[in-house]
């Protein structure tokens, strides 16, 4: 288990209390595509972490053709449509743009971004933020591949492929973080409207673009460990055009960063 | 500057150093010439043994697949009971 960071409680009510003070809020963008009921195990467990700070939740749904947004409008229901807010598109759009979208409707000072499939949990919600206030950062990522990080769920040649790819994008990039493609994050507002203009990336080579661009262009990043229990492994492939389209993402960012 | 300029910059620097070394004589020829391919096969096992050592010290976290799949249930449950459809998809 993922240990919390060492501060003691005075501090902790301290800080909290100063924050509520202040009244930073944040948005929670999360990109959905058939996560009907993955998406309301995940408001729940939002919700359920997240007491002691103002935020929102913006679902942008590509139009899911399992009825996810009937399982968001009953969770509006539920939470309030002040709470939950969707801001659904026609069909699937790419996952660059849906963090366009979502930011547009979003009020917070803080944007965070996360998978709906449950890989990460929102019980690391408060470590991100704590870690933003005690550090100042601009941005701090979430990371699998540190101590009280980890992940469940891969094989033997899935953490091989991973490692590889890892040892190869911290020789070629420098990068100044430990997991590159990682999408729990947490931005300031106006860190992520500024890296998020200038990326052109598609998948998960976009989470990549993002944070080295963030890098290069000297944000204070802080990392957290994570823990990503992988449960869709089983039915994604990770191929021979993946490792192509990893290879290539590299080089651009070699390239253009 | 973009990063690709850093890295021929330091390839720069280890190419004029090589060339150096073969001009002058402080280090024997035939073991000069040799300098670059030691360089590169040291990063190669270097390379590999990151990767191998990554591998080994892989982070893993088997019981938090437990404790998601108890929060799930504790999710299905509260949701239920509000009227929301937790049926699988």
């Amino acid at each position: 288990m993922a240990k919390l960071e060492e501060i003691d409680t005075d501090e902790y009510e301290k800080i909290m209390a100063a924050n509520k003070m202040k009244r930073k809020k944040y948005s929670i963008i999360i990109p959905t595509y058939n996560e009907r009921l993955n998406i309301a195990l995940v408001i729940y467990l939002i919700f359920k972490h997240l007491q002691e700070s103002e935020f929102e939740v913006i679902i942008v749904d590509d139009g899911s053709p399992d009825g996810t947004q009937d399982i968001i409008k009953q969770l509006q229901d539920v939470y309030g449509k002040d709470r939950i807010l969707l801001r659904a598109r026609p069909k699937k759009l790419g996952l660059g743009t849906a963090y366009v979208h979502g930011f547009k409707h979003a009020s917070g000072d803080y944007i965070i971004i996360m998978d709906a499939d449950l890989s990460h949990h929102p019980k690391y919600l408060p470590n991100f933020i704590r870690k933003q206030i005690q550090t100042g950062a601009s941005i701090v990522t979430g990371t699998r591949y540190v101590r009280h990080g980890g992940v469940h769920g891969w094989n033997l040649m899935r953490k091989l492929t991973s490692r590889g790819a890892n040892v190869l994008a911290q020789t070629l990039l420098w990068p100044g973080v430990s997991d590159l493609t990682g999408s729990f994050r947490l931005y300031e507002r106006s860190a992520f409207e500024d890296v998020i203009s200038s990326c052109v990336s598609k998948g998960y080579v976009f989470q990549m673009e993002i944070i080295v661009r963030a890098s290069r262009k000297g944000y204070h990043i802080e990392e957290v460990p994570i823990t990503f229990v992988d449960r869709v492994y089983g039915s994604s492939k990770l191929g021979g055009s993946e490792i192509v389209q990893y290879l290539k993402g590299l080089v651009y960012l070699l390239f253009t960063t | 500057m973009k990063h690709i300029l850093k890295i021929l910059a330091l390839l720069v620097v280890v190419a004029a150093t090589w060339i150096t070394l073969l001009e002058t004589s402080i280090v024997p020829h035939h073991y000069t010439w040799l300098l670059p391919v030691y360089l590169v096969v040291s990063l190669g096992c270097y390379g590999l043994l990151m990767v191998g050592v990554g591998l080994m010290l892989f982070p893993t976290c088997p019981q938090e697949a437990v404790l998601l799949q108890k929060d799930i249930v504790e999710a299905k449950e509260f949701l239920g009971r509000r009227g929301v459809d937790v049926g699988s998809d």
